[in-house]
């Protein structure tokens, strides 16, 4: 299961500051993001791809300069690319680019797109993207720039510190959730995301993004997951209960789930314990869209200790 | 709002966003190399490992400034340079090693390879770490962030080599 990196303070602040002056200078600070508008602004043109237009790509490739000099030398380098990894975005810095799955939904790709303008707001990606052709970057790195663009797509999406402050006027919940996901006009799963993520908050709330809990985990041919499963902590919730495994919590949310298989299907009280190991009550809710079950989990407080006469 | 109208609508909005996933784009990456195969430098356990941190205290001494103060100038996090410093282990942000390649006006690119975030490293880079480092630890090293190694690794991480 993927779980949510934070980043250092000096890397939110910096972004977020980016973040800031593009929709400050851009002037549209009310939801939905017009993400149309911050491309023409940023100069960015908008390609959607198709399965056939990787092929066609393959013989108009050599005038798509990616950023390496490979690209000559391979001509079907951007094809393979998008297959190879089954990406479902790609930012062409040279080109001022952005290619995006046609077959996603409408809001699946508002989110590829913003999380690519992200990697063209962010100046210490560039000499990534325009790195030298014989290197390519360690996992660690991969890990921390896409994160980075995660993070920055979130800001960009959720008008930074709009959301936390209605998301704050709200009661955590999965109907809390709903609610602004359809104000912000964003999928249910960044709100969930960016909700358990809230920045200055002291309450632990932990969110998942997975399989129906009622449904056994489907293997691939090769033994490996077929879908990735979101563990997602807020800080409080990973500097306090550091020690809650996340296929142990899954286990326990099934106890309360339904046989429901759209909307909510269940809703109900666990104990966590703190890395103390003293207990916790949390309210958990758990909500299925067909494809994936949204859980959030959030802190009520310690179990009472019942003291003998 | 009402017990019916709210698992109507939660149902509604379910079969809307349906299908949904949480995904990261990646940028262009070259699929010729394959990236999960490639030692860090900490990995390589050559002298290498050590030339970043040995890069960026000697950098420091060279300009007598504290590890507080060069964050504070370079806009780093404090705890993410001392580690670097001290640890060959350790893979400072990506911010980091942009900031400081920045400040010392070396190429971040080059930097990036020495920090062991990008990889394979240049053979005659990797070559020239492993001169810095061993002249900077060995018994005959010059006097803190006065080395004329230290000269040549920053002639070296410019991008006209």
């Amino acid at each position: 299961m993927i779980k949510n990196r934070f980043l250092s303070a000096k890397t939110a602040l910096d972004i977020d500051k980016r973040v800031d002056r593009l929709l400050r200078d851009y002037g549209n600070t009310r939801p939905p993001l017009n993400l149309y508008g911050i491309r023409q602004h940023l100069g960015l043109e908008l390609r959607l791809y198709m399965d056939d237009y990787l092929g066609s790509m393959r013989r108009r490739v050599s005038r798509i300069r990616i950023s390496t000099l490979r690209t000559y030398r391979r001509p079907a380098l951007l094809a393979e690319t998008i297959r190879k990894f089954d990406l479902s975005a790609v930012y062409l810095p040279e080109r001022r680019r952005i290619l995006v799955d046609s077959s996603l939904p409408e809001k699946k790709r508002r989110w590829h797109v913003a999380h690519e303008i992200a990697h063209r707001l962010i100046p210490w990606h560039d000499d990534l993207a325009y790195g030298d052709n014989r290197h390519t970057l360690s996992p660690e790195c991969q890990r921390q720039i896409e994160s980075e663009a995660n993070f920055a797509a979130g800001r960009m999406l959720f008008l930074g510190n709009r959301f936390d402050e209605e998301a704050r006027s709200f009661h955590p919940s999965i109907e809390s959730v709903l609610e602004l996901h359809r104000r912000f006009g964003n999928t249910i799963t960044t709100t969930l995301y960016r909700l358990v993520e809230l920045p200055a908050t002291n309450l632990p709330m932990v969110g998942m993004i997975t399989r129906h809990p009622l449904r056994k985990p489907a293997i691939d041919p090769a033994g490996g997951p077929t879908r990735r499963e979101h563990f997602i902590r807020s800080r409080a919730f990973e500097r306090r209960f550091g020690g809650v495994r996340e296929d142990d919590l899954l286990r326990e949310i099934a106890g309360y789930c339904t046989g429901n298989w759209i909307g909510l299907v269940g809703e109900g009280e666990l104990i966590l314990a703190d890395d103390n190991g003293v207990r916790h009550r949390f309210q958990f809710q758990t909500f299925f869209n067909s494809y994936d079950a949204l859980t959030l989990g959030v802190h009520a407080g310690p179990v009472p200790v019942t003291v003998g006469a | 709002m009402d017990p019916s109208r709210r698992k109507e609508w939660q149902t509604r909005i379910a079969r809307v966003d349906s299908d949904d996933e949480l995904a990261d784009g990646l940028m262009v990456i070259d699929p010729a190399v394959a990236w999960q195969s490639l030692p860090s430098t900490a990995e390589a356990g050559h002298e290498e490992s050590f030339a970043f941190g040995t890069f960026v205290f000697q950098m420091r001494r060279r300009l007598g400034l504290s590890a507080k103060k060069l964050a504070a100038i370079a806009d780093v996090e404090i705890a993410d340079l001392v580690r670097s410093e001290s640890d060959p282990k350790h893979m400072p942000e990506v911010r980091t090693v942009y900031q400081l390649a920045r400040f010392f006006e070396v190429s971040n690119a080059k930097l990036l390879q020495v920090a062991g975030l990008a990889g394979p490293m240049d053979p005659a880079l990797r070559s020239e770490c492993a001169r810095f480092v061993k002249e900077c630890s060995g018994p005959t090293r010059r006097a803190f962030g006065k080395s004329p190694a230290l000269t040549k690794f920053v002639t070296a991480l410019t991008d006209e080599m």
